[in-house]
């Protein structure tokens, strides 16, 4: 199914992103990691449009719930995948009841990952 | 004799509270970031075995990017473990209730503590201890609480090129003198007063300890704290 699938992947913790991001890329996904929001807002603002956000949800400055909403509102048909660390999953429902296609907890497994993430393509297709 | 509050709860009840919940804080900023080297560490393991498994033609290639994987997971868990190693030293300093300790030395593990939590963030956080400075028989558990509440706001508030600083020097008659300094912008004011810091005050009272500020001085604000040591007149 990938077809070049667009990835953004925000998340502070780079070596985490950076790492995640070289695997997703050995399986042919085209990936690009910001480690803030305000980045992941203005990389899209500048005409990279994913076709899934992969969202940290606690980062300093803008945090990912924020983020969702901003992204929501700029770009409606990109599915967003909230990444959440323990003891966050209120948040990440909270999250999914905003917009978010589903959440994953970190670490995260790369097989459940990539399904969830050719999912979010495929409701993405059609038209949500 | 512990004395009511509005709410009902003794100032005893409210100063334990507030100390749990301090350590609840350093505790769960710790284990989140323990999180965080797990993760990074397992997706680096997973990236070892997709790079061993794909069909790169320059096995070299592949043994050096693995080689520096490897080297890049050695350090992500001599990370993990230096911070393993502070939280269990800062959890059992709440072990006992009076014991022999230094000001400078429970000082510098709260410190290490909010550096690797808050390492995201560029705060400086020093520590200078003078020769000959006492050592003092309290809580070092309510030592750091103090510290803590008198610091920790600026955590948030502090811009990212600011410095907390203790600096411990021996006072008079026998006190010892901590000095806490934080210099840098801040995005709002933290809220210091002591009205609000009721299980801030009782602890104080606990250590014997003056609280003087904290005070604007020039461009830093200051607040200094005179502990009663072994050598107390």
């Amino acid at each position: 199914m990938n077809d070049q699938i667009r990835i953004l992947l925000v998340d502070d913790e780079l070596d985490f992103a950076e790492t995640l991001a070289e695997r997703l890329r050995l399986r042919s996904f085209d990936v690009n990691v910001v480690s803030r929001a305000e980045e992941a807002l203005n990389t899209i603002d500048a005409g990279w449009k994913p076709d899934v956000v992969l969202l940290d949800l606690k980062m300093p400055g803008m945090d990912g719930m924020d983020a969702l909403i901003e992204i929501r509102s700029r770009e409606p048909d990109v599915e967003t995948i909230m990444l959440t660390g323990h003891g966050a999953a209120s948040s990440s429902i909270e999250g999914m009841k905003r917009g978010a296609f589903d959440y994953m907890m970190k670490p995260v497994d790369i097989g459940e990952l990539i399904e969830k993430v050719e999912q979010a393509v495929a409701k993405k297709g059609n038209g949500g | 004799m512990a004395t009511g509050t509005p709410h009902g709860r003794s100032e005893e009840d409210a100063l334990r509270q507030a100390q749990v919940a301090f350590i609840g804080r350093i505790v769960a900023a710790s284990t989140h970031k323990f999180h965080n080297h797990l993760a990074v560490i397992k997706e680096y393991s997973g990236l070892i075995g997709d790079l061993l498994r794909s069909d790169q033609p320059d096995i070299r290639k592949v043994i050096d990017r693995c080689g520096d994987i490897s080297g890049s997971i050695i350090e992500r868990a001599d990370q993990a473990a230096a911070m393993e190693e502070a939280l269990n030293r800062f959890v059992h300093r709440g072990d006992v209730a009076l014991s022999l300790f230094g000001a400078g030395k429970a000082a510098e593990e709260l410190f290490l503590l909010y550096h690797i939590c808050a390492s995201r963030r560029r705060i400086n956080f020093e520590t200078q201890v003078a020769e000959g400075v006492p050592d003092i028989v309290n809580s070092p558990a309510l030592f750091q609480f103090v510290l803590y509440t008198l610091t920790s706001e600026y955590l948030e508030s502090l811009d990212e090129e600011g410095t907390i600083a203790v600096a411990v020097t021996p006072g008079r008659d026998g006190m010892v003198r901590v000095a806490l300094t934080v210099t840098g912008e801040v995005d709002r004011e933290p809220e210091l007063d002591a009205e609000s810091h009721g299980p801030l005050l009782l602890a104080l009272e606990k250590l014997g300890a003056r609280l003087s500020g904290p005070r604007p001085r020039g461009q830093a604000v200051e607040a200094l704290l005179d502990i009663p040591s072994l050598q107390e007149e």
